[in-house]
């Protein structure tokens, strides 16, 4: 798969490097003015320049930002610099950490520094120490409900003000980190249009986790490097460049459901070209029908129900083949029925293959229309949960007891046999009750 | 350099400390002197009997997976302690196994979790445990238990079942003068498993008191589910068919002999049997009962003791202890600025 990599930057080098190690071929742009367009979609990028046009897989942009709120620049004014979490809506937890990294390494240059927040996140390990850390050198820990910023565009001078329900501050700075936000490049607009992206003040590209995956954009496969705010570039380049790469690799991976088209039946309307949510709709010329972009496509199915010739289906699955005989579907609880299911599954290697295991975190999970869609392709349906006040989910067990009597009410009334639908109980070191349910089931 | 823990002994204690210490980043090293970890918890059984019964069991789970596949954990199985050198932040090693005797360097501290022996296992004494001949032991029994089966856990279904209480525990004679601890709590839920199964089999408990137990509504609740309790030692035990009880009737001065399909001994919690040398090696105290105490924190010395070790605990005592002694450490290397 090819990746292309857009802009100018010292890492284009080391970003290069890891594609290639993760085997990618980049494609490098450096010259974002020769660009004339990009279309199309994860998976099928189409880049064309004057002379050519490249088909790329991902997009990177990697241009650095000329102009950025600088920390190193507008600095020794006394003004602290804000760290801010939680804005526009609540940062995943796992942002505290690199958050709290942040701090203290300003902290430890002798800069003030407030750290924004909504909630105290005190989960996960070694988070104390950080804590501490960060207060024993001076870091301010606010926590507030709301907020709202301004920018005096003349001074750059952020105005920061917060209530938390009772008082009101506010605080000026020129330095404000925020968990979502990166900025662009010397022409931010003709990128962002380029590459459909979102802008915020014709600045910066709205992402959701600027500290731990901060290369994310809104859209599948373009990938946004940016710059970071200078006191530890190498290392958090390097972070940023890790996690594209990985996230890359995690998108090359084969989809196994899509939806598929018959261009036979295909009546090009477009139908599922404006339904569907995920853009993965294509028109495909050359056969006058519509074709799926497999990489973009999340197997959803609106695009099954909308289309007016019955013209999509949902490859990998077949719909209405009927049953084999004694097959056996289990959903399985993760904290009792799959660690009981691995204690014998060296015992069941002779029924195994009438049997198909799907995991669920929680038995709460499973809800009465998934059993009886699975009556569809399995004679019997096992749904296994922990045992009664041992559910770690706040008793998923029960919902998942009511949902079954549900669905036994569902098939009683379409006139099935409702013993079709087992439930039990057990806990992960019963292994042997669910052996002898299981061998019952499968006769 | 990469930050370096030694764990002597693979069972709860230390797969849980190792598990911890692991995924934040340490190199892990499990001594193991069975063929595989898990040590005495992975042989239990669950004790639910129509709903949870709290037995902790279920802290375990996944657990001996996921360290057996841990890329960080190191285990070396059938292994025994031969020597510790150096000191604190930088211990090596010396240990026996299958390959012969080999070393371990720059270690930075040192988790001692040798686990406990049941008392049938050190008994002197002339009982025999057989599950043929329905004397059990509390461990036995626990292998009954992780094997049940839908039908139930033996495979006739026993007219009435004793179980003798403080088995090895509260005896001076047999020098451990503490209570075990555990023994009231895996002994009432096997009870109440047993009558779930068996609900004709008239249940019956000798017991000196019962520690954990008489608290609270816990024991009204046994007592109405029909297990009966009888507060005595009883003189004696004779095997045959059926077994035969002797005891001291409470309030009158009769001896009365029961017939009893089986026997339930509820042993107690003994030290480890290498926890004497364990004690030379790692300088550490050995307390009246044979259990390991701290001379000094580990924060000091680099010894760190989790589970059974030092003293009789339960699931969730040797869970958490595990856990926070693991984050002891990751908090010393991370205020060490240790690298992860």
């Amino acid at each position: 798969m090819k990746v292309a990599i857009l802009g100018k930057s010292r890492f284009n080098g080391i970003l290069k490097e890891q594609l290639s190690e993760e085997g990618l071929i980049p494609v490098l742009f450096e010259n974002t003015d020769e660009i004339k367009s990009i279309s199309g979609e994860i998976g099928q990028f189409r880049i064309k320049t004057q002379k050519e046009t490249t088909v790329a897989g991902c997009v990177i942009v990697t241009e650095e930002p000329t102009e950025f709120v600088g920390l190193d620049t507008i600095f020794d004014n006394g003004l602290p610099v804000v760290i801010l979490l939680d804005d526009p809506e609540e940062s995943p937890a796992y942002m505290t950490e690199a958050a709290l990294v942040k701090a203290i390494k300003l902290a430890g240059k002798r800069k003030k520094v407030l750290y924004l927040s909504k909630f105290v996140r005190t989960s996960g390990s070694g988070l104390e120490n950080l804590y501490k850390e960060a207060r024993n050198l001076g870091v301010v820990f606010v926590r507030y409900g709301k907020v709202d910023i301004n920018r005096d565009n003349d001074t750059g001078i952020f105005n920061i003000r917060l209530t938390d329900g009772y008082d009101e501050i506010g605080i000026d700075t020129f330095a404000l980190i925020r968990a979502g936000e990166a900025a662009i490049g010397s022409n931010p607009g003709r990128i962002a249009k380029l590459l459909n992206l979102k802008l915020d003040e014709d600045r910066y590209v709205s992402g959701n986790s600027y500290f731990l995956s901060p290369s994310l954009t809104s859209r599948n496969g373009v990938f946004f490097l940016g710059s970071t705010s200078a006191s530890n570039l190498e290392e958090e380049m390097l972070r940023k460049i890790r996690f594209t790469t990985s996230a890359i690799r995690a998108e090359k991976g084969e989809h196994t459901e899509f939806a598929e088209v018959d261009p036979g039946k295909c009546a090009f309307c477009y139908t599922c070209y404006r339904a569907c949510p995920h853009a993965a709709m294509a028109p495909d010329y050359e056969n006058s029908a519509m074709k799926n972009l497999n990489k973009a496509c999340q197997a959803c199915g609106i695009c099954v129900s909308v289309c007016p010739a019955y013209a999509v289906k949902i490859s990998g699955r077949n719909v209405g083949s009927g049953f084999a005989p004694n097959t056996l579907k289990v959903y399985s609880c993760k904290n009792s029925g799959e660690i009981a299911l691995g204690k014998i599954t060296g015992e069941m290697a002779d029924v195994y293959s009438k049997i198909s295991v799907s995991t669920v975190s929680c038995g709460g999970e499973i809800t009465a229309e998934k059993i009886v869609d699975e009556l569809k392709y399995y004679e019997k349906v096992l749904c296994v949960t922990c045992m009664d006040d041992a559910c770690r989910h706040h008793e998923g067990n029960k919902r998942s007891r009511l949902q079954i009597s549900r669905a036994k009410e569902m098939l009683k009334a379409a006139g099935l046999d409702e013993n079709r639908l087992v439930y039990m109980q057990v806990s992960h070191a019963m292994p042997y009750i669910l052996k002898d349910c299981i061998r019952d089931l499968v006769g | 350099m990469n930050h370096r823990t030694l764990i002597i002994g693979g069972g709860l204690a230390g797969c849980t400390a190792a598990l911890e210490l692991a995924n934040n980043g340490c190199e892990v090293t499990i001594l193991e002197k069975s063929d595989r970890i898990g040590g005495k918890v992975r042989q239990y059984g669950c004790k639910a009997a129509g709903r949870c019964n709290n037995c902790g069991l279920c802290l375990a789970g996944d657990l001996w997976n996921q360290v057996e596949n841990h890329g960080k954990i190191t285990i070396i199985i059938g292994s025994r302690l031969i020597d510790v050198l150096g000191s604190k932040g930088d211990f090596s090693v010396i240990y026996k196994s299958g390959k012969g005797v080999l070393s371990l360097d720059r270690i930075q501290d040192i988790i001692v979790a040798a686990g406990f022996e049941e008392f049938s296992t050190v008994s002197s004494s002339s009982l025999e445990f057989n599950t043929e001949d329905g004397i059990i032991s509390g461990h036995q029994m626990e292998g009954l238990f992780s094997r049940r089966t839908n039908d139930g856990i033996f495979t006739g279904s026993p007219g009435s079942i004793a179980f003798i209480q403080c088995l090895g525990s509260r005896d001076v004679r047999e020098k451990a003068a503490y209570c075990s601890r555990v023994c009231c709590g895996y002994s009432t839920r096997m009870a109440r498993v047993l009558k779930y199964y068996y609900p004709e089999a008239e249940i019956v408990f000798f017991y000196m008191d019962l520690q954990w137990v008489e608290a609270g509504e816990y024991l009204d609740r046994l007592e109405n589910e029909g297990i009966k309790f009888i507060r005595c030692r009883p003189v004696k035990i004779k095997a045959g068919k059926p077994n035969r009880i002797q005891f001291e009737q409470p309030g009158t001065a009769a001896v009365v002999e029961k017939d009893f399909d089986i026997i339930v001994l509820t042993e107690g919690i003994h030290p480890a049997e290498n926890a004497e040398r364990l004690a030379e090696l790692c300088m550490l105290k050995v307390d009246k009962s044979g259990f390991l105490k701290n001379v000094k924190g580990g924060e000091h010395t680099g010894i760190y003791l989790a589970g059974c070790i030092s003293g009789p605990k339960r699931i969730e005592e040797v869970y958490s202890e595990s856990l926070a002694v693991a984050r002891v450490i990751l908090g010393r290397k991370a205020n060490d600025g240790g690298s992860l």
